[in-house]
Order: structure tokens, then sequence, then C-alpha cells
């Protein structure tokens, strides 16, 4: 299984994590859904949807708190037959991020995957770069962007 | 049973000398249903970890050929730990015991009384 960062600081804490949890596919973005890292994913495509997913959902449910006039839920867990899906979004200091982690139920849980996000976001904000500003990628930059972020995680 | 069923069944464990806690934890997902423990144990790692290790426990038993297991007791340095399944619901109940508790003890409190 291959891991890769687009952003090199999150690497080592999501190499950590995927080990941890025994996480088959993890997907690190920022709420806008570019990606920032992943673990497990062997297609570019698939990346793109599973992103533009999460960041909808993590957009979706944030709106539904504002409704109930409430802080944005903490996490939203799904179980299958096969597959469990946890996706939850955190703050850094590169601003909020969101994490897509995908687990094989005969071999993590979602306890499991939960008890080691928390100490996955405790090591992501402790790697961020605290100085620099993120880049805003504009609309008509963001083709450009996702094709550069996918060469990155893909090699190609 | 209901959820103050499974509090009052939990109180009665640790009270019984020397037990640090108990647990009913869904041994599928590793989730807390219901704990009674002492300050300082945190019940959501040990729910995590316990349910890992009892499903690899239970496939290593099923691979043995002597079928799934249903009750475990670790004996560690400060204590132990026990773990048995519960009947039918997939729940383990699991009993946390001190040093000054004979060995075997936790784990056959926590199968009489929460299952």
């Amino acid at each position: 299984m291959t891991t890769r960062a687009v952003e090199a600081w999150t690497l080592q804490p999501l190499v950590k994590f995927t080990k941890e949890a025994e996480a088959r596919l993890v997907l690190l973005m920022t709420s806008a859904g570019q990606v920032m890292a992943q673990h497990g994913f062997s297609r570019a495509v698939e990346v793109m949807s599973a992103a533009a997913l999460g960041a909808a959902i993590i957009a979706s449910t944030a709106e539904m708190a504002k409704e109930l006039k409430q802080p944005p839920f903490a996490a939203l867990s799904h179980q299958g037959e096969r597959h469990g899906i946890f996706l939850a979004g955190f703050g850094t200091p590169r601003g909020m991020l969101v994490a897509l982690v995908v687990y094989d139920i005969e071999v993590s849980s979602v306890g499991l995957v939960q008890l080691f996000f928390e100490q996955f976001v405790a090591d992501l904000q402790a790697a961020c770069p605290k100085e620099g500003v993120p880049k805003q990628v504009l609309a008509a930059d963001f083709e450009r962007e996702l094709s550069d972020s996918l060469k990155t995680l893909f090699g190609r | 049973m209901t959820a103050a069923g499974y509090a009052r069944t939990l109180d009665l464990v640790t009270r019984v000398r020397g037990v640090r806690g108990a647990m009913l934890v869904s041994s599928d997902d590793g989730l807390v249903v219901a704990e009674h423990l002492m300050e300082g144990i945190k019940g959501s790692a040990v729910a995590a970890l316990a349910a890992s290790l009892a499903n690899r426990l239970r496939r290593a038993m099923v691979a043995a050929g002597v079928g799934a297991s249903v009750f475990w007791h670790l004996q560690c340095e400060q204590g132990a730990a026990g773990r048995a399944r519960g009947l039918g619901d997939h729940r383990g109940g699991g009993g946390r015991a001190g040093r000054e508790r004979r060995p075997g003890a936790p784990g056959a409190v926590a199968r009489r009384e929460a299952v």
C-alpha cells in the first residue's frame, strides 16, 4: 500500500496512523476538497471522487449543525457489511482539514480508528508549519492545482 | 437489558474489592456500551484495543479448531484484565483489577455479573 503526500509534513503522521489504525484507505484534504495526502488509493479518479464527496459531506453536515445552532459535528461514521468509513474535520494552523478513513471491519473497527485518529490530529497539529499563509486556490487555477496534486500523489 | 440495568450490573462488579472498573464493549466496533471505571482509566482506549484483541484471539481460536474464545484473563504487572463474551448479543464484559486481587478473579467476576 502506498502513502503519498502533496504537503510533506503530513506524510509521517499519516504513515503512523494508517499503520496503527490498520486503515485500508485514508484521504487527507482541505475542507474545499484539495488533497494533501493519501494512503491506499491506486487511481487518481478514485481520489478525485472521494475528495469531492468527503468535502461535500462535511460541508452538508456543517450546514445542518448551523441550522441546529450548534458547532460543527466532530465526526461521521458509517459501517457496511465489509467496510466502514470515518469522516472527520479538525483544525490546524493551516486551517480546517478533513480526513476520510476507510477500514475493513475484519481488521479494524470504528473504536480503533477513533482512538488513533485523536493522536493523528495531535501529530498533524504538531507537524504543521506555523508560519506561511496557505495559498488560496482560485477557480481559474483549480484544474492545474488538482492536476499537480494528482501527479505528486501518483507519480505520473 | 436497559442502560440502567447495565449500569447497575457494572456497579455491582466494581464493588468487588480490588476491581478498578468494568465495562461493556461492543466487540464488533470497539465502542463502549456502558462503563464504570475509576479515574485515570481511559475507557474508550481500553474498549477499542480490548475488542480488537478479543476479535483476533477469537479468529486464532477458530483457526486452531477449538471454537470461539469465550473468556480470557491477562495478568499484568500492576493488575489484571479479564474479558468475557456476552451471550447472543456479541457484547463482552471486561473487569480490571488491582494487584491485591487474586489472579483469575476479575475475569470470573466480569463473566458472572456482566454477561
